[in-house]
């Protein structure tokens, strides 16, 4: 080496004078230096041995050395060391560096999906906007309203059924899984909507009903008269039928009163309806309608569609042996029997199998989820169910079903106090199975509005509820700013109306029908409220429910606290509820103060929590005037309906207290590390 | 160590090497996941946009070798300042290093992020990453690229080629799955292509920006006055490369467009984050997720090409007595080790504080700006200089075009959105006059740099270098 060097140090020598530069750094400034230190006569002597080269010996380094220079002092250790620590450390750094990555990723918790992350919002199509002046709402409407569902903060739109169907609810009795009602507008519309939804980084969920048809369904005409594959699309049964009087083979209900079997004329056979007799059951039992089912769900995804809403799921298979089911009341004469509820329902809902063909759903469903940021969601809708049943939607640990089963329980409370709303909270958060994920509602197409059923003092608290509780908060349009039910009762069309309340047009601005139409009527009247209770006049008042709705929603998407953290419900009475949300490393606690009561209530949260402070400071409050005011903790007064977000710094967390354990919750874990900022499971 | 082996940047670099390296430059993670540029401006008009990305081909052609003709006729390391330095003098030619200096540092770390986001991303598939690991990949891949590039170019070799067949691997299995559907001919697939003008035709000012939505994809053509200085015969080398690799790279990119659309419709291609992802989620669902890897894995050969080029610049400028001594020395395997390390800790420190990039980015408008000069400079030397040997001279026409297209890159996002930033971007350009005027106009020099230098020489093994044959022979000449 010393060698080679020393040769190459000769042959290149006589270059050297040719070496130009023109920097202001020149040769020629020998910088002065210590003499001695930087040549040391003994690495001479090793490096250079030979003696015919005087020249080497009165260099000393410069500024500007050639190799033949650099190389006679560099190898020295004082120099040579430093470099090869200098390179090993560059290089430790870098494992340091990946192994960092992969550490962090490691120890990543499992992030929100879309579905977790915000709010849904629930349209009934026909209600939201019309464009085309028919009294009916669209698509098109839908897509020229974004921009507000946007102002809302919402992830996920939830549009309701809009199956080519028979006029008559289009909940029910779909025509064509496939094509959009031309009231509603074309297949072009929908895709447009769905790209317009897109580009605002919007997710699209639409429903789905699986277990029925209409009867004008091309394969129900297929199957009334035994054509191909068709024959057994649906549940067929022999059944005797003299002088217009059916016998149906067994006593089973359907769900709106009478017998669920209906004589068909053509096929001399009675067919199975859960529903109306317009809504012939699909017969799931047959593969080949089960590979029907999948190709439609397929459809809808190569559309775009992020997720669906299976309706109605529980009624999907009934018992093969058609046993009779048992009434209520068995004293009851077996003729008489005619409503829903004067039966148990053993054997048409919820049959074994039934969550197995909805796991099938789930896989077909996840063939297109594969693509990051593109999940597709599955919710199932299981009304009317005990709670043990809804959460088998869940799935089980090893097996994929529903993201979740929706939470419809708050809609069916119809009086408010501090003990109802507990146990609908702890009714689904204990039952939940662990890791899962939870969801609340407050309204929905079947059930009466939130205004109309409680009270509209509630509206506030009840918006509140949905944002401060862990889980994806689902709102029914109009509820955001406390819509009632319409009180009209003859409508043009016959069929349930009792559901049709709830569906009147939304109420935009207050112009004629309420922004809703520019046509001469609605399919629905519009909500004689309308002049105060609007979108124009709520978003310019700053107390109203619009405007907490969209501070709530804000909160919730910006407050990590919120959106992952702990739950612990600490405290219920007849009127209030307080609960907390906390995070892990994050010192912000928020505390939940709600009234629920018929009257207001004086509140001592000293009591609840030890170690507060006198003041704390109001976050959100549903009366306006309160926001970033103080209140005293030793005597919270509460107003009817009123509710509080409480903002605290605490060091201990509730949830470390082992006296609140079995009370917190959280669904996925995960701790926050401020000063890194990650999220991180390892807690 | 080679006894013989002169310490310089040597010719060594020949046409195999050339075209790997055109072909990286250009090809980056664009065409993965945004050709949807051109198609979204075109009006989801297929027809149209394929017409536009043909276009846009002959177009870089030109730019790349108005470029060419730089490089022949000055094969240094660094050409384009040095001719900038030639034409315009010492003044603009500093300011055109000065921001170099930034910019370069900019891409480095926004292309090291880059390539971090898409090497992490696939772990988070829901929500986006956490920026911390983002950061430490991103420096961790940075600093190979450094130690990668301090041991000199010849090294690079091997990773230029594995680079240049993944990228062109992806791309021709895209390319060749959309041919084999087209000939295979199944309805859905060949109907988007039968029908490719059917759609809406797009307005003139639409089509204007989807060209420069095109042009962006393929620029890069000009490389090679970055490394003219080490590559074999560059006046029949560079010619050779631009015409093998260009054609290649507008075959491909036609070719994987048009698979594109033959698998997914103009809107799914709008509405997709990455469409190779999407794409080879339709194609083939079990590899989807590999596709970020190898997009990530690509960057990387950019990243060590950018770094390569930009130390190639302070090298010169150093030669050129514009840049402190140290930094056009080289270390025992040739690289210009200082120039790498500077650009290495400028992009350490961008990617570590990430609003820098943000600031940097609006020093891309000024690269136009030293476009356009190059550009002009060419025809301000033929006049002035006739005689001047060019073994390769550019068709006139092309250069007009050339200079068209940078003069609009200029003018257009000035008329569009005329904002203050412009402003502080030339108050920051002609800020590197304040570094000009004592240090090298008035030569002041500083007897610390100075030992600092011999310092810095001494620890990493670095010296100037070899005087090469070429300059001895115009010595003698």
């Amino acid at each position: 080496m010393n060698e080679d060097k020393n040769k190459r140090d000769s042959i290149q020598m006589s270059m050297k004078g040719c070496q130009t530069n023109n920097g202001f750094v020149q040769n020629e400034d020998i910088p002065e230096q210590e003499p001695g230190s930087r040549d040391t006569p003994q690495s001479n002597a090793v490096n250079i041995p030979a003696p015919e080269d005087p020249y080497l010996k009165a260099v000393r380094p410069y500024a500007g050395m050639p190799k033949e220079v650099v190389f006679q002092f560099s190898g020295q250790a004082r120099y040579r060391v430093p470099r090869e620590i200098l390179f090993w450390l560059t290089v430790v750094s870098v494992f340091l560096l990946i192994g960092a990555t992969i550490a962090i990723i490691a120890i990543s918790p499992k992030c929100l999906d879309w579905w977790q992350a915000g709010p849904m919002y629930q349209i009934y199509p026909r209600s939201f906007k019309d464009s085309d002046k028919d009294g009916n709402g669209d698509l098109k409407g839908i897509q020229e309203k974004l921009d507000y569902i946007t102002a809302l903060h919402v992830k996920t739109i939830w549009i309701s059924s809009f199956y080519k169907s028979s006029l008559k609810d289009f909940r029910y009795g779909v025509e064509d899984f496939q094509e959009v009602d031309p009231i509603f507008g074309t297949m072009k519309d929908f895709e447009n909507l769905v790209a317009a939804i897109h580009d605002k980084g919007l997710k699209l969920i639409i429903d789905f009903i699986p277990n029925h048809t209409s009867d004008k369904h091309p394969w129900f005409q297929s199957s009334r008269m035994r054509s191909g594959k068709y024959t057994d699309y649906y549940i067929w049964h022999n059944c005797s039928h003299e002088n217009g009087v059916t016998i149906p083979p067994n006593n089973w209900l359907s769900v709106y009163g009478n017998s669920s079997w209906h004589f068909d004329e053509v096929r001399e056979q009675c067919y199975f309806h859960q529903f109306l007799k317009e809504q012939p059951d699909l017969n799931f039992r047959n593969p080949a309608v089960q590979e029907e089912i999948k190709e439609i769900i397929q459809f809808w995804l190569l559309k775009g569609v992020d997720g669906f809403s299976f309706d109605a799921v529980k009624f999907l298979l009934e018992a093969k042996d058609l046993r009779n089911e048992i009434q209520v009341n068995t004293s009851q004469i077996p003729d008489t029997v005619t409503h829903y509820s004067e039966l148990y329902h053993d054997f048409t809902t919820t049959q074994v199998g039934m969550h197995d063909i909805i796991r099938d759903f789930r896989q077909t469903m996840n063939q297109y989820s594969r693509e990051p940021g593109r999940y597709r969601f599955m919710g199932t809708e299981a009304s009317a169910e005990s709670i043990e049943r809804t959460m088998m939607y869940y799935g089980l640990p090893f097996i994929q079903e529903a993201d979740f089963p929706f939470n419809n329980y708050f809609t069916t409370l119809d009086s408010l106090s501090g003990h109802t709303v507990y146990e609908v909270i702890t009714s689904w958060m204990e039952n939940m199975p662990e890791g899962k994920w939870p969801n609340w509602m407050t309204g929905g197409p079947e059930a009466t509005r939130l205004t109309s059923r409680l009270g509209n003092q509630y509206i506030n608290t009840m918006n509140m509820l949905l944002f401060t509780l862990p889980g994806t908060p689902i709102t029914y349009y109009g509820e955001e700013i406390g819509m009632r039910d319409i009180s009209i009762t003859n409508f043009n069309e016959s069929y349930d109306t009792s559901t049709l309340l709830s569906k009147s047009p939304m109420q935009w601005d207050n112009s004629s029908n309420a922004g809703f139409s520019e046509g001469n009527h609605t399919w629905l009247p519009t909500n004689s409220d309308y002049l105060t209770v609007n979108v124009e006049v709520q978003n310019t008042e700053p107390s109203s429910a619009l405007r907490l709705y969209q501070d709530l929603s804000l909160l919730h998407a910006r407050e990590l606290v919120l959106n992952r953290g702990w739950f612990c419900l600490l405290r219920v009475d007849s009127h209030s509820v307080v609960y907390t949300r906390e995070l892990d490393g994050i010192d912000k606690v928020f505390i939940v103060v709600l009234n629920f009561g018929e009257s207001s209530t004086l509140l001592n949260l000293q009591e609840v929590i030890s170690g507060l402070p006198t003041k704390l400071r109001i976050r959100l409050s549903t009366n306006s005037a309160s926001k970033g005011s103080e209140v005293d903790t030793h005597a919270i007064s509460l107003e009817k309906g009123e509710g509080l977000i409480l903002e605290h710094s605490m060091t201990t967390l509730l949830h470390h207290q082992a006296a609140l354990r079995d009370r917190c919750f959280v669904s996925n874990r995960a701790c926050y590390s401020s000063s890194l900022d990650i999220l991180y499971s390892l807690c | 160590m080679d006894s013989e082996k002169k310490i310089q940047l040597k010719r060594e670099l020949g046409y195999f090497w050339g075209v790997n390296f055109l072909i990286i430059n250009i090809i980056g993670a664009g065409i993965f996941v945004s050709p949807k540029g051109v198609l979204e401006y075109s009006c989801m008009n297929v027809g149209v946009s394929l017409c536009i990305w043909a276009a846009c081909a002959v177009l870089s052609m030109t730019s790349s070798l108005c470029f060419a003709e730089i490089g022949i006729a000055f094969p240094y390391s660094g050409a384009h300042y040095y001719f900038i330095k030639r034409c315009f003098g010492s003044s603009i030619a500093f300011l055109r290093l000065w921001t170099s200096l930034f910019t370069s540092a900019g891409v480095v770390a926004s292309q090291a992020l880059l390539l971090a986001e898409y090497g992490i991303q696939p772990f988070y598939p829901s929500c986006s990453a956490p920026n911390l690991p983002k950061k430490c990949l991103a420096l961790a891949a940075l600093w190979i690229v450094g130690i990668l590039n301090s041991r000199g170019v010849k090294e690079l070799s091997w990773l230029q080629t594995v680079s240049t067949v993944l990228k062109m691997g992806i791309l021709g299995f895209i390319s060749l799955c959309g041919v084999f559907m087209l000939v295979r001919g199944k309805k859905e697939n060949v109907r988007r292509l039968e029908n490719a003008f059917d759609a809406e035709f797009p307005e003139i000012s639409q089509i204007i920006e989807a060209v420069f939505q095109g042009y962006f994809a393929f620029s890069g053509g000009g490389c090679f006055t970055y490394v003219a200085g080490e590559l074999k015969k560059p006046n029949k080398t560079i010619p050779r490369c631009i015409f093998t690799a260009l054609p290649l790279i507008t075959a491909v990119y036609l070719l994987a467009n048009i698979s594109y659309v033959t698998v997914l419709t103009p809107r799914e291609i709008i509405s997709s984050a990455a469409v190779a992802v999407t794409w080879t989620d339709r194609v083939i669902p079990g590899l989807a997720w590999i596709v970020p890897f190898a997009i990530s894995a690509s960057l990387f050969s950019n990243l060590v090409i950018n770094v390569l080029e930009s130390a190639r610049v302070l090298y010169i400028a150093s030669e050129q007595g514009q840049l402190p001594l140290m930094f056009s020395t080289l270390n025992v395997h040739s690289s210009p080790f200082v120039a790498v390390l500077l650009n290495i800790s400028m992009g350490s420190i961008a990617i570590v504080l990430t609003n820098l990039i943000q600031l940097i980015n609006y020093l891309y408008f000024a690269i136009s700006i030293w476009t356009l000069l190059s550009l002009i400079g060419i025809l301000k030397l033929r006049y002035q200089e006739p005689n001047l040997h060019r073994p390769y001279k550019v068709f006139l026409p092309f250069l007009f075009i050339a200079m068209a297209i940078s003069l609009c890159l200029v003018l257009i996002p000035l008329v569009k959105s005329p904002k203050m930033h412009y402003i502080y971007v030339l108050l920051f350009l002609l800020s590197g006059l304040l570094f000009y005027v004592p240090l090298i106009h008035y030569k002041v020099k500083l007897v610390w740099f100075e030992k600092l230098t011999c310092y810095l020489q001494l620890l990493f093994n670095i010296c100037i270098p070899d005087a090469s044959d070429e300059q001895m022979s115009e010595v003698v000449n």
